[in-house]
């Protein structure tokens, strides 16, 4: 299939619509990914200020949630998009719903980093944290590059490196279970930790979320709940 | 915003209002003056429809009325000459006039001369004795006795009686005597004369007296022409609409018969005169004068007109008729039969009526082959000789007797209310068979 | 359009070999074409068209204006016959038989495959009349009470019964437009085809006749094979199980509805579904 575009309909308003649609989704995706900086910047750093800038920001990230919903509706109900259009509508809606849902689990990774800081420690000593937490920032990014630049297989990436972000979760996860288990008396602040662990491993699954969307768009392929390999066939398909 | 800046539509917005109200006056009032010439058009029309109808009716009004006089007849076998009315032998040599002359004595008295006596007699129609034969042949029992009957006045006293003599003239140089007039004005004083509807004029036919002349050989010279005409060519041409509109494959061959048709419509009617005269009367050996040939004639004449009305009444039913009847399975004649040709049918008769008028008001291919003689007698069918009211209405126009130019005038009276009556019935029909879709 | 955009639409299909997605089946086929190419005098109108109608199925024919969607409908039940200049190659079997074999009655072919048109055209008749034409002419019938039967039977399969029943023996040019469609969906059915062809029928209504049109599709679909062309993409994707899309005689593509609306495979499937210029 030739390149996708959403301009050359013979309604230069409906062009106007989808273009703002899209616009407003990468604003999103911006607002969104700063968030997750913050968000994760306030745990390494264990700053308290940074850490409610980021939960304030959720704030914003819902706001853009509603509008660009408002404008999908309308263009629903207006035009009746079909297949590109229409395939355009449905991953816009259900990407900002992940969006959306990104922007809590940063804010959720804030509020670890302030319990953190209330109780007066780091998360020093965590390299798997720091190393997932760069992978799904990563991700974030990536997937929403490939949804603005509307790459297949740029979203087939993104999704086989979640697989490996799950990975590296249970890794991290087994570790902390056995500092827990040799010191007792952290067992507060890795529970901490494992939240904000927990956190960004649930941001990586809504980036392949949205990677999935992007495949959707792109390809008209359904490819959730699918084997990375069945996808892999498709995407090159 | 300078000038400079503004474009075309923005400046003109500027001076719109002034410009326009400069130019609607004008507009306004070319409309006017436009409403104006269709008005006049129209009434000057109507003035003219207004002239023709009032000078028909003022000359042909009085043709409706009649001048009857009162006597006293006796059926004198003697005066007659007659002893036996079924002795064919005595009736051919039989005085009848003598019944009307006998009376007319009777009545005046006083009237004697030769001269005068004649005047007095020419009071009545020359053709009132045959009236007094007719009835005495129908009542063989009225010989010998006496009865007052009303017979019909001569057409100079019935003119007299219209007001179209001028007395004032000298004696010599008018058709009433002053004795025939103080004759007529003792007739009146006593009741003994007087006007009533003409039935005369529609139960005879033409006659060389003015008085006795009717139209009733005429109009029914018309009937049975047009009787003919209509039998010949509704079916013709109805089917030929259907074949061409229908059935015909669009060839260069059905291109021409369209062509000749629309042509043959333009045709001047005398030719299809001459057409029949050669055909039908030369070739065919058919009666002259007869209403069959009339209305062959008159056939070819309308055939174009009702074809041509018919295929236009036939391409009117709208093809998704059509479509659907194909759709369902019905034949192509079917389809004609049952949908297009009920749908037509009301197009198709108001242009055969129009087409049967356009026949009953034709002269010229009838002259042709012969319609055109005297013929005093009633045709019984159409093979018998006749004429037919636009002829008759020719002839009497050439006829010298004053009281002709009456009877003219109340024959194109006839004429037209049967045109009118035909136009009626056409609005009417067309009104009751059309469908609406 | 100009000559100049013409010339590069006939390049877009200089390379064109065969329709996207897949035009037969494997089975249940109603009624099949092979390879039909129509022409109007030198205009060819349809280019080799294969495509096969399944039984009870709905299958909508979509694309722009003069893109051969009509004339393709109506080579299926032989309308074209009436005009002069339009010449027709290729298979069209209907059941086995080649609709165009020379010992095929189109009478009867068009008793097989009924048509539905553009403009309800109910025959100026009184509404009982229009529904026993059909069987009228077919000879269907043998008796008043059987035709009374199936004239209800009809109308009831229309969904109409119940708006005219006490009114049979009126005029149905006064009908509303919605009902007049209707009449003529049951005085189609009323000599039981097997196959129902519709050319735009909604065309002319407004969205609650259209809707009600749509609702008798679908109930019909479990009796009758139906083949719509419509102009309204949404009606398609509504009321037909498979969607065929033409372009400039061409059968561009053809698949499950579904898919077409939401993920069609060709580009010009595509542009004109989303309503971008060509």
């Amino acid at each position: 299939m030739d390149k996708m575009t959403f301009d050359k309909h013979t309604s230069a308003q409906f062009n106007a619509e989808l273009e703002d649609a899209r616009k407003h989704l990468m604003e999103m995706g911006g607002l969104v990914e700063q968030q997750i900086e913050t968000a994760f910047k306030s745990l390494m750093e264990v700053d308290t200020d940074l850490a409610t800038r980021a939960i304030e920001k959720d704030k914003d990230v819902n706001k853009m949630e509603i509008t660009i919903d408002k404008q999908t509706t309308q263009i629903l109900a207006k035009r009746n998009p079909a297949a590109s259009d229409l395939r355009f509508i449905i991953s816009v809606t259900k990407t900002v719903n992940e969006l959306e849902r990104i922007g809590d689990e940063a804010a959720k990774i804030a509020k670890q980093a302030i319990e953190l800081a209330d109780t007066g420690s780091g998360p020093q000593g965590y390299v798997e944290l720091r190393h997932i937490g760069e992978k799904v920032r990563q991700m974030v990014q990536s997937a929403l590059d490939s949804f603005a630049r509307l790459d297949a297989e740029a979203a087939l990436s993104v999704m086989q490196q979640d697989k490996a972000v799950d990975l590296e979760y249970g890794t991290a996860i087994r570790s902390l279970v056995t500092t827990m288990m040799e010191d007792p008396r952290s067992i507060s602040r890795a529970l901490n930790v494992m939240w904000a662990l927990r956190s960004l491993e649930r941001i990586g699954d809504h980036a392949r979320n949205i990677a999935e969307q992007v495949i959707y768009l792109v390809k008209g392929k359904d490819v959730r709940h699918k084997k990375l390999e069945k996808v892999a066939e498709q995407v090159k398909k | 915003m300078t000038d400079q800046n503004m474009n075309a539509i923005e400046r003109l917005a500027t001076v719109k209002e002034e410009r326009m109200k400069a130019k609607l006056g004008k507009r306004y009032a070319k409309e006017k003056r436009f409403r104006a010439y269709g008005v006049a058009s129209i009434v000057i029309g109507l003035c003219f429809l207004a002239m023709l109808l009032g000078t028909i009716f003022t000359a042909g009004w009085s043709t409706f009325y009649a001048t009857e006089i009162r006597l006293t007849v006796t059926y004198d076998a003697d005066a007659i000459g007659v002893s036996d009315l079924n002795d064919e032998s005595q009736l051919m040599f039989a005085d009848w006039g003598a019944l009307v002359k006998n009376a007319m004595k009777e009545r005046f008295p006083y009237v004697s001369g030769r001269s005068d006596r004649r005047a007095m007699y020419s009071l009545v129609s020359s053709v009132a004795e045959y009236d007094l034969k007719d009835r005495l042949e129908a009542n063989p029992e009225l010989l010998g006795t006496t009865e007052e009957v009303w017979l019909m006045a001569d057409d100079e006293i019935d003119a007299l009686m219209k007001g179209q003599v001028d007395m004032s003239v000298p004696e010599n140089e008018r058709r009433i005597s002053d004795l025939q007039n103080s004759l007529v004005e003792s007739l009146i004083e006593s009741g003994e004369l007087k006007k009533s509807f003409n039935t005369t004029f529609f139960t005879n036919g033409d006659s060389r007296e003015p008085e006795q002349a009717g139209i009733r050989g005429a109009m029914l010279g018309s009937f049975f022409t047009l009787l003919v005409t209509l039998a010949l060519s509704f079916p013709i041409g109805v089917a030929a609409a259907i074949y061409l509109e229908e059935f015909a494959p669009k060839n260069r061959l059905t291109e021409i018969i369209e062509v000749n048709i629309n042509n043959l419509a333009a045709v001047p009617s005398i030719v299809f005169g001459l057409l029949g005269l050669a055909v039908f009367i030369n070739v065919f050996h058919l009666p002259r004068s007869a209403p069959v040939v009339g209305g062959l004639v008159l056939t070819l004449m309308t055939l174009p007109t009702i074809i041509i009305s018919s295929r236009s009444a036939i391409k009117a039913v709208p093809p998704s008729i059509r479509e659907a009847a194909l759709g369902l399975g019905a034949s192509k004649v079917q389809m004609v039969m049952h949908h297009v040709l009920p749908l037509a049918m009301p197009g198709m008769l108001t242009g055969t009526i129009i087409g049967m008028a356009q026949a009953l008001g034709e002269t010229a291919p009838l002259l042709m082959i012969g319609m055109v003689a005297f013929i005093a007698d009633i045709p019984s069918g159409p093979l018998d000789s006749a004429t037919v009211l636009p002829v008759q209405i020719f002839l009497w126009s050439d006829l010298p007797e004053r009281a002709f130019v009456a009877k003219t005038s109340g024959a194109i009276m006839v004429l037209l209310g049967f045109l009118a009556a035909m136009n009626l019935l056409a609005v009417y029909l067309r009104k009751k068979f059309e469908t609406r879709w | 359009m100009t000559t100049l955009a013409k010339d590069s639409m006939e390049a877009v299909f200089e390379g064109w070999t065969s329709t996207v997605g897949k035009p037969t089946m494997d089975s249940d086929v109603r009624m099949s074409t092979r390879n039909v190419d129509v022409h109007y005098g030198d205009k060819q109108a349809i280019y080799g068209v294969d495509l096969d109608i399944g039984k009870n199925e709905v299958l909508a024919m979509i694309g722009p204006s003069g893109c051969g969607k009509s004339t393709f409908l109506r080579t299926l039940n032989r309308m074209n016959d009436t005009i002069d200049i339009c010449r027709i190659t290729g298979d069209i079997i209907l059941d086995g038989d080649n609709i165009y074999d020379k010992h095929m009655d189109v009478v009867n072919l068009r008793a097989r495959v009924g048509m539905v048109f553009q403009k309800p055209n109910p025959f100026p008749k009184s509404i009982y009349d229009n529904v026993a034409y059909g069987p009228k002419i077919h000879g269907l019938v043998t008796r008043r009470a059987e035709l009374d039967e199936v004239v209800e039977t009809a109308l009831r399969k229309a969904s109409i019964w119940d708006e005219v029943k006490d009114r049979l023996d009126q005029p149905a040019t006064g009908l509303s437009g919605g009902q007049q469609q209707r009449l003529c969906i049951a005085r189609t059915i009323a000599v039981s085809p097997e196959v129902i062809l519709m050319d735009e029928p909604c065309s002319a209504l407004d969205p609650i006749a259209t809707a009600r049109i749509e609702e008798l599709i679908a109930e019909l679909s479990e009796n009758y094979t139906i083949a719509i062309v419509t102009h309204s993409m949404q009606q398609a994707a509504r009321v037909s199980h498979r969607t065929a899309y033409f372009h400039l005689g061409r059968l561009i593509e053809v698949g499950k509805t579904d898919k077409i609306f939401t993920a069609p495979e060709h580009k010009l499937t595509e542009d004109y579904i989303t309503g971008r210029f060509g």
